[in-house]
């Protein structure tokens, strides 16, 4: 929705055209055209105005969340430790593979985390809409807050995963390395982010337009889990130039790698991070254009 | 000074697609695409709207149902955008579609009270602000903080309504919001409409309350498939809306036997009619006149023990009566083949609206269990128009039935 400001925006107020003294429209004089949308079209302010939503959604996403749950937080923590333990058990005695360095347990959990926060935010952002009908039809608002709100739930969860991170850094001396762990974990968890806001705000747009859509989504996920070296490292591919090279241009991955290589002090292959970078910032605005396309006949399908 | 909303030739249209389903689905477009797309048919929800609308003035939007209405707000709202055309808005806009939007069932009173108001446009702020008469207003300040799942409908009702309440926009649209609820809560919500148009707000009222409408706005516009046919003063819009709703309550319904009902069909109501003392079939009914049910019912095998129950239904639902074919005596014992029956009203006596007539078909009740032959719970609608008797006006909120007793003076 095209919204054209021609007040100083909610609280502006000076409008030359309507008399200060006429009553109280006046002080709060917002003016918009209403008219036939054109999807590129982006209001960044309008975007800004209604911040309070996505902070007021996202918190409800995470009240609900936890409020349903007996164990509460606690289940946050368990769910990555547990899968660690398992792999960890599996992995160590079934097939033997080097870690370049790292105790198994780290290893998996590191990948197992920023996994964990893609898949959760891509899942939540691309069902939020389907979740959200009753108030897309019935209140206006820039629609991408809702899958981009949904994304602070696995933001928040990753937020709990990440204190245990840090003790079993310490627990296995990695701590050698802290300053540098501290520099790469926000460009290890931005790359995760965005490419997670890029695919979940198309896959949004897809559950909106396509009803059976919501099918495909977990079985994507799966798709992508193995493409990207979660549980194994990339090293066990080496004969295999195709196969490393997918895992090598998903971004996802390259975050994975940069998060464990900051353990263990390795040199870091910064063409690799900025290929990473670069592609999780051609997602974002990608996924956004197709949610924007949708948008535009939002409530219609729905 | 300028007009506070201002429609320029909105027009809204809405693709259907034959023999498809409303919703997409990715199987049906990879499939289409095969067979070179499916036929699109559009469908003119509203056309070529051109309506000012200047501050203070509190518009009634009234039409059946499809004329657009709602569609009309909905873009108003910015929830859907026009087909073509435009619309400048001045203000700040809070439109009410349903009270309650996003409550969430898990969350407390005060946390549904925040997301429902940053939900409907208010800051975090003004919330603060206002917290406290929210409360007060919905009468559950000892339940702030029990998840809402606890509360009763009527409260949560009240707590959905008394946000909405307390929005404090320079135009207000709303749809229907007044239908739903209990009387009380019908009154105290037409009671703050009232309030918001006396302190200069502007607001849009779509609503099947008639009278609502009448009471409350300056200007009305009928809508009739997607299009402005009337405008004026209410009194004059309400009657040339009621003078054509004839064809949509015409007295008369057929079911057929894909109809979607309940029961094990051993006895079927096949159609149904309304006819005046006339014996003239139609829905629209004034004080004093008779209404005769007609029932027209069938039965493949001969069935033994057959009772009918109607109801009667205010057009928010509730029932106005539960009529035992019994409690008059009546007894209709067997079914075999086809069989007409009719029930007279004498002597209508219900305020103006409209009501809905339920019907169910069972079996005799031998202590508590019976069989369910048919049951179509609100299957035919009429409607009582004249809301004027003498130089009374009778408005629904005054109550349901209109009573003449006999007075009489006594020697003291």
């Amino acid at each position: 929705m095209t919204l054209v400001h021609h007040g100083l925006g909610p609280e502006g107020n000076a409008v030359e055209h309507a008399p200060k003294v006429e009553n109280q429209i006046a002080d709060s004089m917002i003016e918009y055209e209403i008219e036939p949308q054109a999807w590129w079209r982006i209001s960044f302010r309008e975007y800004w105005r209604y911040r309070e939503l996505f902070y007021f959604l996202a918190w409800r996403d995470i009240l609900v969340k936890y409020k349903q749950m007996v164990l509460g937080v606690l289940w946050a923590f368990l769910q990555p430790l547990v899968l660690m333990v398992v792999l960890t058990v599996f992995w160590s005695h079934v097939i033997r593979q080097d870690t370049n360095n790292l105790p198994y347990p780290i290893f998996a959990y590191s990948g197992l985390i920023l996994w964990g926060l893609f898949a959760s935010a891509v899942s939540n952002a691309a069902g939020s809409m389907i979740e959200n009908v009753n108030l897309i039809k019935k209140v206006y608002f820039p629609r991408a807050i809702i899958p981009l709100s949904a994304l602070v739930v696995a933001i928040f969860d990753f937020g709990i995963t990440l204190i245990i991170f840090m003790l079993l850094t310490c627990y296995y001396h990695m701590a050698s390395s802290f300053l540098r762990l501290i520099c790469l974990l926000p460009v290890c968890i931005g790359i995760v982010i965005f490419s997670a806001m890029g695919l979940g705000l198309a896959l949004a747009a897809a559950n909106v337009k396509y009803r059976d859509f919501r099918y495909v989504v977990p079985f994507l996920l799966q798709v992508l889990f193995f493409a990207t070296p979660v549980i194994f490292p990339v090293s066990i591919f080496e004969a295999q130039p195709v196969i490393a090279g997918i895992l090598l241009a998903n971004p996802v991955s390259c975050a994975i790698d940069l998060l464990r290589g900051a353990l263990v002090n390795e040199p870091i292959l910064w063409g690799r991070v900025l290929i990473a970078i670069f592609t999780a910032g051609i997602l974002f605005p990608a996924g956004f254009a197709v949610f924007k396309k949708v948008e535009t006949d939002c409530a219609d399908p729905l | 000074m300028k007009p506070i909303i201002e429609m320029q030739s909105i027009s809204k249209k809405y693709r259907t697609y034959r023999n498809r389903s409303p919703y997409q689905t990715l199987r049906d477009s990879l499939w289409s695409l095969l067979r070179g797309g499916a036929k699109e048919e559009p469908l003119w929800a509203l056309r070529d709207i051109s309506v000012q609308v200047m501050q203070g003035e509190v518009l009634g939007v009234v039409g059946d149902n499809g004329a657009g209405k709602t569609t009309l707000l909905k873009i108003l709202s910015q929830i859907t955008p026009p087909s073509s055309g435009r619309a400048i808005v001045r203000g700040r806009v809070a439109s009410l579609l349903e009270v309650g939007t996003g409550f969430h069932p898990e969350l407390t009173g005060r946390e549904n009270i925040f997301l429902n108001g940053s939900i409907l446009g208010l800051t975090a702020r003004e919330i603060k602000k206002r917290f406290d008469e929210i409360l007060a207003f919905a009468e559950v300040e000892d339940f702030v903080d029990t998840p809402l799942k606890y509360y009763s409908t009527g409260m949560s009702a009240r707590l959905a309504f008394s946000v909405a309440a307390h929005l404090d926009p320079d135009i207000l649209l709303v749809d229907e919001v007044l239908s739903v609820g209990d009387a009380e809560f019908q009154r105290k919500s037409l009671a703050r409409m009232t309030d918001l148009a006396r302190s200069g707000r502007t607001v849009l009222f779509v609503s099947h309350n008639l009278p609502a409408v009448r009471q409350l706005c300056s200007r009305c516009i009928l809508l009739r498939d997607g299009q402005v046919c009337e405008e004026g003063r209410p009194d004059e819009v309400i009657g040339a809306y009621l003078s054509t709703q004839t064809h949509q309550e015409n007295g008369r319904a057929i079911f057929p036997g894909d109809y979607p009902r309940s029961g094990n069909q051993k006895v079927r109501l096949t159609s149904i009619e309304l006819r005046n003392q006339n014996d003239a079939v139609t829905g629209l009914y004034g004080i004093g006149d008779n209404l005769g049910i007609h029932l027209y019912l069938t039965a493949e095998t001969n069935v033994r023990s057959v009772k009918v129950v109607l109801e009667i239904l205010e057009s928010n639902g509730g029932k106005v009566a539960t009529i035992y074919d019994s409690d008059s005596c009546f007894a209709l014992r067997s079914v075999s083949g086809a069989v007409h029956l009719s029930v007279t009203l004498c002597d209508l006596r219900f305020y103006p609206g409209a009501y809905a007539i339920g019907v169910e078909i069972l079996s005799e009740i031998v202590g508590w269990r019976y069989d369910l032959y048919d049951q179509l719970p609100s299957c035919i609608t009429f409607r009582m128009i004249n809301d004027r008797v003498g130089h009374r006006t009778l408005h629904r909120t005054d109550g349901l039935l209109y009573l003449t007793p006999d007075w009489k003076r006594h020697a003291a």
